[in-house]
């Protein structure tokens, strides 16, 4: 008799509160659609939530392959819960053959508990404490209030951030920078980087006085001029992309500030290479006419040799005129160096004091013609002026840079695109978890 | 040749293949079956270990961290630190597993098992060692720790279940018999959990 009262009230109990699920009656998310990670079946959450939870439980299992379950019911009857979760688990074959990357989240709504059953493989990156931090930091709480929903969404983010962020924990703990080590070899290396600077340009430039091709101290300057230039720019451009490009891809991006000063470390090179191109510019030279010495005329005693453009050009700072004067025979010789400068030579007077004017647009272009343009040059020395007109290209709706742009950005999207197509494979084709196991891992917690 | 020597040559190949070969095959396929079924429990039972082990690992870092806060339990501490040094003492090689080992073996772990109860009691009555963050995580190792024991010890006694069944069938029990594979013995259920939970209204 006392039997059939308890039968009776346990299928009372049933009808009123819901089955009580076993092992085998929850119904398996996977039998339903290939994408469900939540069992749901007394409705205790959302229909948001079942689908918030799918999304990210759905984007965890692409990226790190982990598989997690979440079931919410109201009773598994008199079950212990952990043992529950464990058969489940087994049962249902959450996470992957071999790798046993399953997380099972059960929930017992009467028995008021949440327990995760971790995998063989996810005890590692979930070691209970940990399971049992998130119950209680971030479900258990929630619960207490009614707040299921709250409470795992809650939980299930922290669970895939933990899951996710795994490889990354695998890099070494950053260490502070010690400074004061590095900072000497720093300026040890700026200090060996000058002084090999410094030798390379000394050693160039002794090479091209004894060049007997550079007859003139002006092709002298120029080569050594040219000659520090490339220089220079290895030193203090090349050497700091190298560096840079490895410290990127070696170490610690902050090192870069160890780059900056390694340009300045070229300037005392820098500067002793100017002033031995002045000095060889300024050395006295044998007089081709008789047997003495021809010597340098300062800036303001050479404009007596010089011609009235010659004059201007140099006030225009766009050619250096030297002369040189025997101190025997007053035989003079003038070496010309053009100067980097805007101006070019006038077609009507040869006067290195031509340039741009202005430039005026007379005709717009527009989306359907081209448009004109005049380009005005003015010799400053003799007047004469030139006119030039040119077409503007019509204006393009779109420019084919960009377009490129697309193709090349299109192309490595779509390169990174086929990356996720090797793990889809090892999914069962009905949709089903991978068949993984577990070991009673995991941690239980009552409200 | 006669007809009749050819079948009396027949009918001894037949008796030959029936008598020796064929048993002979069959021996060899029950016997791998059996050492494979074997080699399974043996493993199992390295996965028993080693949750045991896993438990007491932790122990030497509970027993520190409430000695901390429960400073009058020594005795209760150093019943858990004698224990475990007991049961550590214990090792069995799955090879030769009898009932009477195991018992010893059980006997061992089930005193780390009540002596950590009485522990976990006392820290009932501190709540400044509840509310340290080392202790609740240890606690929750420990806990994880005994529902691997016991999921293991189940795997066990399944494997063992199904060794047994195997050896004790007709007709591979036969090959059991000469090639001396012994009953695997299982563990018991542990007397606290013997008692069914009473159904309360």
């Amino acid at each position: 008799m006392k039997k059939l009262i308890i039968i009776f009230l346990c299928s009372l109990s049933a009808f009123v509160f819901g089955a009580d699920y076993t092992v085998q009656t929850i119904p398996n998310p996977k039998n339903a659609t290939e994408n469900g990670f939540v069992s749901n079946p007394d409705g205790i959450l959302k229909s948001e939530t079942v689908l918030q939870i799918n999304i990210l439980l759905d984007s965890l299992e692409h990226q790190t392959g982990a598989e997690v379950a979440v079931i919410a019911v109201n009773s598994i009857g008199s079950a212990e819960i952990k043992p529950f979760a464990t058969d489940l688990l087994k049962y249902w074959g959450i996470g992957k053959t071999k790798k046993d990357n399953g997380l099972l989240v059960l929930f017992v709504l009467n028995q008021k508990k949440v327990t995760f059953e971790t995998g063989y493989g996810l005890e590692g990156i979930l070691p209970d404490a940990i399971c049992k931090r998130i119950q209680f930091q971030s479900m258990i709480p929630e619960f207490k209030n009614g707040n299921y929903d709250a409470g795992m969404l809650a939980g299930i983010q922290r669970i895939s951030s933990i899951i996710r962020k795994e490889p990354m924990q695998q890099a070494a703990p950053k260490a502070p920078i010690a400074w004061n080590e590095i900072l000497p070899v720093a300026i040890g290396i700026y200090i060996l980087i000058a002084l090999l600077t410094w030798l390379w340009i000394a050693n160039s430039i002794q090479t091209i006085r004894k060049n007997p091709k550079l007859t003139s101290n002006i092709a002298r300057y120029k080569t050594i001029k040219s000659e520090k230039s490339g220089i220079i720019s290895m030193v203090a451009l090349f050497l700091p992309v190298i560096a840079i490009l490895g410290i990127i891809f070696f170490s610690n991006p902050i090192f870069i500030l160890l780059v900056l000063p390694i340009p300045l470390a070229t300037i005392p090179a820098n500067v002793f290479a100017q002033i031995m191109m002045l000095r060889i510019r300024r050395a006295s030279i044998p007089c081709n006419v008789c047997d003495g010495k021809m010597h340098i005329l300062s800036e303001k005693k050479e404009d007596a040799h010089l011609k009235l453009a010659q004059q201007f050009e140099e006030q225009l700072h766009a050619v250096d005129y030297d002369v040189f004067v025997c101190d025997k025979c007053a035989n003079e010789a003038i070496f010309t160096l053009d100067k980097p400068s805007a101006y070019s030579e006038c077609p009507k007077c040869g006067t290195k004091a031509f340039i741009l004017k202005e430039k005026r647009t007379v005709v717009s272009p527009t989306y359907i013609s081209a448009g004109t343009e005049r380009t005005t040059y003015i010799c400053k020395f003799c007047g004469y002026e030139e006119n030039d007109n040119h077409n503007i290209p019509r204006i393009n709706r779109s420019g084919s840079g960009s377009f490129l742009g697309g193709m090349v950005v299109g192309s490595i999207f779509s390169g990174g695109g086929g990356f996720g197509s090797g793990d889809s494979g090892s999914f069962g084709g009905g949709g089903s978890f991978g068949g993984g196991m577990s070991g009673g891992g995991g941690a239980t917690s009552g409200w | 040749m006669k007809k009749s020597t050819i079948i009396i040559l027949v009918s001894i190949a037949a008796f030959l293949f029936f008598a020796v070969v064929f048993p002979i095959g069959f021996g060899i396929s029950r016997y791998n079956r059996l050492v494979t079924l074997e080699e399974t429990v043996n493993s199992q039972w390295g996965n028993v270990e080693s949750q045991y082990q896993r438990r007491a690992d932790l122990i030497p870092n509970l027993v520190a961290t409430v000695k901390g806060y429960a400073t009058h339990e020594s005795s209760t501490l150093e019943g858990v630190m004698a224990a475990r040094a007991k049961a550590t003492q214990i090792n069995i090689d799955p090879k030769n597993l009898t009932p009477a080992k195991l018992q010893e073996y059980q006997a061992a772990q089930g005193q780390i098992g009540s002596a950590l109860g009485k522990l976990m009691m006392i820290t009932e009555n501190y709540p400044n060692l509840k509310a340290n963050e080392n202790f609740l995580e240890l606690q929750a190792q420990l806990e994880g720790t005994e529902n691997r024991i016991s999921v293991e010890r189940g795997r066990f006694n399944e494997m063992a279940k199904e060794f047994n069944l195997t050896i004790r069938r007709f007709p591979t029990s036969i090959v059991a018999g000469m090639t001396g594979f012994q009953k695997k013995p299982y563990f018991e259920a542990e007397k606290a959990a013997a008692n069914a939970p009473a159904v309360k209204f």
